[in-house]
């Protein structure tokens, strides 16, 4: 008899191994960034397993003999259910090109795909139509049109740098924050920052992008091979998104990035972008600002705010960045910053 | 009772002879239904008719549907369609049991 | 006369399909949970899809039975849907006393009389499933004329025992409680109901459990599986002998009636009504076997 029910993989290490192995077994890397598991028993042997971080499906895994449908449906039928219970109004998956059909059997709907990589899938009442549907509201003619996409953990005069250099070279600079909450600074505050930042600068207008990008923390990256490279199949499909979906509904021509001699992986996600923009979508690198012979990052800024050097951090950031990081709220964030390695 | 889709809800499975319904609201744009079913050809027409109909007794004008049909006959989409609205409308007990057999099932 | 109830089907009231083909097993009761195979969060889910089948589907001759919640989980809400639909049977679970037949009884009158239907025509079963309720289970029989059987529900009961089922000993755990179920259920009248057997791959101890609870007089036992049901049914089916014995008692009632005679004989002794009654029951069940045909 087949039933489902959830699997304590972060207390049970029996249970963990179980799930591993199963996993593996089916070419899948398990993963640490996960909210919830489920797992599908013929009797007590596990048969099928799949788990959801925040409003993803992932690490979904079912043994051979049981391929085919019905043990798959159940435990997708689970998943969503459980992404909904967690008040969550859409479910996203990413996966590889084999096992897309899948989902797109139980209405799953494909936004995009990096070719023999990985598709992303959505089920949404109001999900990419509806986002494309109220960007083009803010939709504004002009000559040239630029687009950046930042996190802004927190908002530094780097950011600012970047910022300014595209607002001066364009009529307008639509300017994205990922929504994504996992950053020490909340996608609320980040985005605040943002907008008191730039608040002297009027062709700059600011979105959320909503579940359509994520950080590489929250990239699942459990369905590809061992030499993939991750950071590269992710930024192509980042680019993939933005120049089908966003960049078109803005009328977007070019789009700025900070350049970042240090980070290999800045530049590998730079190179990626700028292979899937081909002609479509002009790229444009900017040099890092640079303060005291250091470039200025939000790293930087973290550290020296986690180490409460309030005085060096002061010509790093706008006013705007550094009062918040002053008030009782940048503290409540500076405590968790400290707590977390600790 | 007054049925009204204040917020996104499901009910139902993918599983087989079942249907999946998620429904939510619609400001003023009528009912959409967005339906994948692996018997669309015979029975799309059937499946998005018997849900408007009940979504119409249940006095559901705007709302947006998006449904994964896996073969249910016609008494298991209208009390998914049922449950869905009632989730909806955040009614969760003393239901109107009276009004729910008007709704020729 | 009286019903057979060799079989009771588990159907969990999440599952469309099996709802669906709930009726081609051959169980003689089909018993649809809103309980304890459906999570909290699908209750309400389950009981419209319930309430749909039940007004749609043609059961046939097929007893429909529904479990509900305890009338404070959702019971009352199971009550009003499943009278409304046209169930036959109402199974209360976890039955302490009399007084938890009475008070689902009130809700169920009250449900009768909001739709119309006649008061009295919804049947109940109450489940017991714990040391209170077998301790009870005379007074709990007796408390209502809409009760058409006991059942035990082993699996609460085993717990609260604190020891759990051993169908590989004989099940000696459960004897007690079988024992007061089956003793309270002749005493009035109804019919005892023998809890489920849930290995559904171990045939043959369901089998030797099937014949034990026959043996010491339950009139049938609930399945989980539908794979379960022949071999229960095949336990309840009369021999040869036992069919022609109840032949020719049945014969000998009606060339009594045909005499005018208030007096049967059989052989020269005196048939009395529980022997009657043992006859018609047997050929009831040989009938459901396709071993008889009335009026052969």
């Amino acid at each position: 008899m087949l039933t489902i029910k959830k699997m304590h993989i972060k207390r049970d290490s029996q249970v963990k191994s179980n799930w591993e192995s199963l996993l593996l077994n089916a070419n899948i890397q398990p993963e640490k960034t996960i909210d919830y598991t489920a797992g599908v028993f013929d009797n007590e042997k596990l048969i099928a397993t799949g788990s959801i971080f925040q409003n993803i499906i992932k690490c979904v895994a079912v043994t051979n003999e049981y391929s085919g449908g019905s043990v798959f449906n159940m435990l997708i039928t689970n998943l969503m259910s459980e992404i909904f219970d967690r008040d969550y109004i859409s479910c996203y998956v990413y996966t590889k090109e084999e096992t897309a059909e899948s989902f797109t059997y139980l209405g799953f709907k494909e936004i995009a795909r990096v070719k023999d990589k990985l598709v992303f899938l959505e089920k949404a009442t109001k999900g990419l139509d509806n986002f494309v549907e109220e960007l083009e509201k803010t939709k504004l003619y002009g000559e040239k049109i630029a687009g950046i996409v930042m996190n802004a953990n927190p908002f530094t005069n780097g950011h600012l740098h970047l910022v300014e250099k595209a607002s001066n070279e364009n009529d307008i600079l639509h300017l994205f924050v990922l929504s994504e909450d996992l950053s020490d600074f909340p996608s609320k505050i980040r985005y605040e920052l943002v907008q008191k930042g730039t608040k002297h600068l009027k062709n700059v207008i600011l979105h959320e992008t909503g579940d359509y990008m994520v950080s590489a923390k929250t990239f699942p990256s459990y369905f590809l091979k061992e030499n993939d490279d991750v950071t590269y199949i992710h930024a192509s499909l980042d680019a993939l998104i933005f120049k089908n979906y966003i960049a078109k509904a803005l009328n977007i021509k070019i789009r700025y990035v900070g350049e970042e001699p240090l980070s290999p992986a800045t530049a590998i996600y730079n190179k990626a972008l700028n292979d899937v923009f081909g002609m479509d979508l002009q790229l444009i690198v900017i040099p890092r600002k640079e303060i005291l012979n250091e470039v200025i990052s939000a790293s930087r800024v973290r550290k020296l705010f986690k180490e409460n050097e309030m005085d060096a951090l002061k010509q790093l950031v706008p006013q705007s960045t550094y009062e918040f990081l002053n008030s009782s709220k940048g503290k409540e964030i500076q405590k968790k910053i400290i707590e977390k390695d600790v | 009772m007054k049925f009204e889709i204040k917020k996104q809800a499901v009910a139902g499975t993918l599983e087989s002879s079942d249907i999946q319904i998620i429904i939510d609201n619609n400001d003023n744009k009528g009912i959409e239904i967005d339906l994948k079913s692996n018997v669309e050809k015979q029975y799309g027409r059937k499946i998005r008719q018997l849900i408007n109909e009940t979504l119409a007794e249940m006095g559901i004008t705007d709302a947006k549907c998006v449904v994964v049909d896996k073969g249910a006959l016609d008494c298991t989409i209208k009390a998914r369609t049922i449950a869905a609205v009632h989730r909806s409308s955040e009614i969760t007990s003393n239901y109107d049991w009276e009004e729910i057999d008007t709704w020729n099932v | 006369m009286e019903r057979l109830r060799r079989t009771m089907m588990f159907v969990p009231a999440s599952n469309p399909g099996m709802m669906r083909d709930a009726n081609i097993y051959g169980a003689d009761s089909i018993m649809f949970d809103l309980e304890d195979s459906i999570s909290l969060k699908e209750k309400d889910t389950s009981r419209f899809l319930l309430y749909n089948a039940i007004k749609t589907f043609d059961y046939g001759d097929t007893e429909t039975v529904v479990r509900i919640n305890s009338l404070d989980m959702g019971g009352k809400d199971d009550i009003y849907a499943m009278v409304r639909a046209g169930i036959n049977v109402i199974r209360l679970p976890k039955t302490d006393e009399a007084n938890d037949v009475v008070e689902a009884e009130a809700v169920i009158e009250d449900a009768e009389k909001k739709c119309g239907r006649e008061i009295g025509s919804t049947k109940m079963l109450a489940a017991i499933e714990g040391p209170k309720g077998v301790l009870n289970a005379l007074s709990i029989a007796l408390a209502s004329k809409r009760l058409i059987g006991i059942a035990l529900g082993s699996e609460d009961y085993v717990t609260a025992m604190k020891t759990r089922r051993y169908a590989d000993r004989d099940s000696e755990e459960i004897f007690f409680a079988r024992s007061m179920i089956v003793h309270a259920a002749r005493a009035a009248g109804i019919a005892a109901l023998d809890t489920v057997f849930s290995n559904v791959d171990d045939e043959e101890t369901l089998r030797k459990e099937t014949e034990f609870i026959k043996q010491i007089g339950f009139d049938g036992k609930s399945v989980i599986n539908p794979r379960q049901i022949p071999i229960v049914n095949s336990v309840y089916t009369p021999t040869e002998k036992e069919i022609n014995q109840a032949k020719d008692v049945i014969y000998a009632i009606e060339e009594a009636e045909a005499r005018g005679s208030g007096v049967i004989a059989l052989n020269g002794k005196m048939i009395d009504k529980p022997i009657v009654e043992r006859a018609q029951r047997v050929l009831m069940l040989a009938e459901k076997a396709g071993l008889y045909k009335k009026g052969e």
